[in-house]
């Protein structure tokens, strides 16, 4: 777990590699053995470099070693075998063994071979549009409508009287032809709001109670007609609904940049989880847990 | 009270200001102004590696998110009218370019290679420590810093290093410490443009005039010496010409007065407008509202003119607690023990952690402090309105009680916030479910709201979206309580929360009125909190309970009996049972001294309600959390109205 902070360190690098470079001379000096054979050569070179600097451009790799002067190279070379040697041996050593750093990068690493295969798709029209027609749930604002009420409070008064005074208001409501704007000249203060301009169900109900929300949009209810009395829990109402908006499903042309964007993300996501399903499928999984982990 | 009317009589026709309804503010606006994204350094470290501004904005919308730790669909019960992302401006988005991005501008730097390794070791809390130290030393004065060691030591160090067992933040702060230059590693100027620019972006495209607003915003970090001075940054103009500058940070200086200057020359250049609202000053050490200067010089009239100007606001509720007062410094104020927060932001494990109680560490003190510079100065520097904010660092704004997503990414998981689960200082339930804004504005726009900032029409809460009106004038009477439209009347008669009266001999009145949040709780009381200046120069408060939910009266001691409790706190379920839809009353300082100056804010308490460690519990089947009471009584502050003798 410590070990690639550590290695990444240059003085422990530096302090290590005398060490290891001790315990090299020491031990495996006399063998002469082929497979310790270090092949310097121009391809391995170039992949040094390219990982020294974390900047993986071959071209760039290759203009920088051809011009290099014969110390900077033989500084480069110096510094190639001794990465080769010290690695080698810490794999001979056991070094990587039961490592959890080192087993987490390659299981990253194997993750990240899934994700870049799954390359962003360019998709087709008829596939955004197949996208949006099987989730247009995510693309649909809320029906709205906008109202009006007179109130008539329960708080000091029976509801039975609450509703009686409410159905004299209604028919004076009728009877003075009273307009949207007109609302506030009658009836009593409620504590929330006067009038309700493009609200959201969830919005009226709040304040206002299901059973007048239910009246508000509900498609029975005459536009520009004065109703009730309606009940809340603070009193007795009449509303006028002047306009109602149904839940609007955004044209695919409206919106289509973002539906795009989010089908490729979905199939994106599904390519990297069949990826790694794939590999998964290449083992038997023996499952020893009580009752077979059910 | 109200005898029985016909409906003939209830058609009052009382509709002097009908004509002119646009007249005063009647739209009440909801919003957030202290949001954190995965830009900010901490956010990214607490498990926020993917919540953007986009993902903020369209979650303050109501629209359903990703939460970046538990990959959950996350979704606002009420969606907010605006917000401000303001991410931390030191070091704004570079672990998410170091880490996320693997930006080679970062992650070639000797620096970046020593982060990204310990990461890589699975050391993520070691590499935040040592990020964070790196904003610390980068705050400190260079004089200050500790000096480069000799290679002698270096060497030394290596070799304890290797023989002892190895102590990665240990070697990690000592490697950081043995080389000043290597915070340089990480100021890339060009990619603070680019996040900056990316919030900014942002916010352009989610501000929808009269529907949604959004601001350009920041957070300026100094925490010196362990002392919370923190401010949100707000600007009115037009984020796209916020580009024009970077957000002025502790790196830039952690003396607030520099903060303010830069601000007045920035908007000078640029025609932008700045709002500067300081917040945890309950952390702040005996510092935010101190009657010295950064350097503990006497406060001068010229200091007081210049904070006054930039910040005429202050957030007193949130995450990180609630800032209003404090038991100790309002003995008789039985409502004032409400959302402590009881640990420094202190990375330095041998220094004190525990947050000091003085009277600049709470807001209402600092009203009364202002009183009493004012009288020494003629300039009130504290002068202060009230909000409430998250600060949440999850990208998501939530002060539901109920719908709480934490502070920090992994404390959307009830189990991470067990004491210990995660961070061992803090656990997820030390936060608090809080606070919103409230605004008073004629409509949901950018100028409208900034406006309402400026003269303070705003208020506190906890969460809950209580309506709560508050206007004086000397002519308000009852009758004004039947009014159709309480408002038209605060508004023609007198002046709204935030404002100032001056009186000459006469008592003023206050036109109160509170309303519950539509899907919340009733409420239990609405009090006046009244601050003023004695004749011997000390400042003095008094806690007044000005209107009730019926059934209850004043005891014999004055003291109105509590409103009772409905919460079944295993299910963690109240009722409104008890309580008062709404509250209004005509208020009268029984106490009123026409020479002596003096303010006055409303306080409006809900009826008990479970706390979001409660909601947590009952899901995890156990009992409440020891620490923290199990019920609360959300409430709102609103700003106050300044009362002067004249002349």
């Amino acid at each position: 777990m410590r070990l690639s902070a550590l290695l990444k360190d240059p003085l422990t690098h530096f302090l290590a590699a005398g060490a290891l470079l001790f315990m090299i001379a020491s031990v495996a000096a006399p063998d002469g053995d082929e497979a310790k054979a270090i092949v310097v050569d121009r391809e391995a070179l170039l992949s040094h470099v390219q990982f020294r600097s974390k900047a993986f451009e071959p071209g760039a790799a290759e203009a920088l070693l051809d011009g290099m002067s014969d110390d900077a190279r033989a500084k480069l070379v110096k510094d190639y075998v001794r990465e080769e040697a010290l690695d080698r041996e810490a794999i001979a050593l056991g070094l990587d063994a039961g490592d959890y750093v080192i087993r987490q990068r390659r299981v990253q690493k194997a993750e990240f071979l899934a994700e870049a295969a799954a390359k962003t798709p360019d998709l087709t029209a008829k596939e955004v549009a197949a996208f949006y027609a099987a989730n247009k749930d995510l693309y649909r604002s809320p029906a709205a409508a906008t109202a009006t009420h007179v109130f008539v409070s329960a708080k000091d008064r029976s509801r039975a009287e609450a509703k009686a005074a409410a159905a004299a208001l209604l028919e004076q409501l009728r009877a003075d032809g009273a307009r949207f704007e007109d609302a506030t000249r009658y009836g009593e203060r409620f504590l929330f709001h006067k009038n309700y301009v493009d609200r959201t169900d969830d919005y009226i109900r709040s304040q206002l109670g299901d059973e007048i929300a239910a009246a508000v949009f509900d498609p029975a209810t005459a536009l520009q007609e004065w109703r009730g009395p309606f009940s809340s829990d603070y009193g007795e109402h009449l509303i006028l609904v002047t306009a109602r908006t149904p839940s609007r499903l955004a044209p695919l042309a409206e919106i289509e940049d973002v539906v795009r964007a989010d089908a490729a993300e979905e199939r994106r996501q599904a390519a990297i989880d069949d990826a790694i399903d794939k590999i998964i499928a290449r083992y038997r999984v023996i499952d020893r847990l009580e009752g077979g982990g059910g | 009270m109200r005898k029985f009317l016909t409906g003939a009589a209830i058609a009052v026709i009382a509709m002097s200001g009908a004509a002119n309804a646009q007249a005063y503010p009647d739209k009440l606006l909801w919003g957030d102004t202290h949001l954190h994204t995965n830009l900010s350094v901490d956010a990214y470290f607490l498990q926020n590696r993917t919540a953007d501004a986009d993902t903020a904005y369209r979650f303050a919308k109501g629209k359903p998110v990703i939460h970046p730790y538990s990959r959950a669909r996350m979704q606002l019960q009420t969606p907010l009218d605006f917000l401000a992302v303001s991410d931390h401006a030191e070091l704004m988005g570079t672990p998410y370019a170091l880490f996320t991005q693997g930006d080679k501008r970062l992650a070639n730097t000797r620096l970046g290679k020593r982060l990204i390794a310990l990461q890589q070791a699975g050391n993520d809390e070691d590499a935040f420590g040592l990020f964070i130290l790196a904003i610390t030393l980068a705050n400190t004065p260079e004089d200050r810093r500790p000096k480069k060691v000799g290679p002698g030591t270096a060497l030394l160090w290596r070799w304890q290093d290797l023989t002892s067992a190895p102590d990665l933040r240990a070697r990690a702060t000592r490697w950081l410490l043995s080389d000043p230059t290597l915070l340089d590693d990480l100021e890339n100027e060009e990619m603070f443009r680019s996040f900056w620019a990316k919030n900014l972006d942002a916010a352009t495209k989610h501000n929808q005039p009269g529907k949604f607003t959004t601001f350009a915003a920041w957070e300026y970090s100094p925490t010196p010496d362990g002392a919370n001075l923190h401010r949100i940054v707000v600007t009115d103009g037009d984020p796209s010409k916020a580009k024009a500058y970077l957000p002025y940070s502790a790196n830039d200086s952690g003396n607030p007065e520099d903060l303010w200057r830069w601000l007045a020359k920035t908007s000078a250049e640029t025609g932008a407008d700045f709002v500067s609202i300081p917040h945890n000053s309950n952390i702040s050490k005996g510092r935010m509202f101190a009657n010295v200067d950064y350097d503990g010089r006497p406060l001068t009239a010229d200091y007081a003119r210049l904070r006054a100007n930039w910040e005429p606001v202050a957030e007193v509720t949130q995450i990180k607690g609630t800032s209003e007062t404090h038991p100790i410094l309002s003995p008789d104020d039985e409502f004032a023990g409400f959302e402590f927060f009881g640990r420094l932001i202190e990375a330095r494990e041998d220094a004190e952690h525990d947050p000091t109680v003085t009277t600049a560490d709470y807001v209402r003190s600092a009203l009364k402090t202002g009183l009493e510079l004012e009288a020494a100065l003629g300039v009130n520097p504290f002068k202060l309105g009230m909000i409430g904010a998250t600060d949440s660092h999850s990208g998501l704004s939530s002060a539901e009680e109920n719908n709480f997503t934490g502070k920090f990414g992994f404390d959307v998981i009830p189990e991470n916030k067990k004491p210990g689960a995660v961070v061992s200082q803090l656990s997820g339930w030390d936060m608090s479910a809080s606070g919103l804004a409230g605004v008073w504005a004629k409509e949901n726009t950018r100028e409208e709201i900034f406006a309402a900032f400026k003269r303070r029409e705003v208020y506190a809460t906890t969460g809950p979206r209580m309506a709560v009106r508050f206007f004086g004038g000397f002519e308000f009477s009852d009758a004004d309580l039947s009014a159709p439209d309480l408002a038209a009347v605060g508004y023609s008669k007198g002046v709204p929360m935030g404002a100032d009266i001056a009186g000459f001999g006469a008592a003023p009145s206050f036109l109160i009125q509170a309303v519950k949040d539509p899907k919340g709780a009733n409420l239990d009381r609405v009090q006046v909190v009244k601050g003023w200046l004695g004749a011997d120069g000390k400042a003095r408060e008094k806690v007044y309970d000005a209107a009730w939910s019926a059934g209850r009266e004043r005891g014999a001691d004055g003291k109105l009996a509590a409103v009772g409790e409905t919460v079944d706190v295993p299910s963690a379920h109240y009722t409104n049972a008890i309580g008062a839809a709404e509250l209004t009353t005509v208020w009268r300082d029984p106490d009123f001294n026409a020479s002596q100056k003096a303010f006055y804010y409303v306080r409006a308490l809900e009826i008990p309600t479970p706390r979001n460690s409660t909601y947590d519990a009952a899901a995890l089947g156990e009992a409440p959390p020891e620490g923290h009471a199990p019920v609360i009584q959300e409430r709102a502050f609103t700003s106050p109205i300044w009362y002067s003798p004249g002349r």
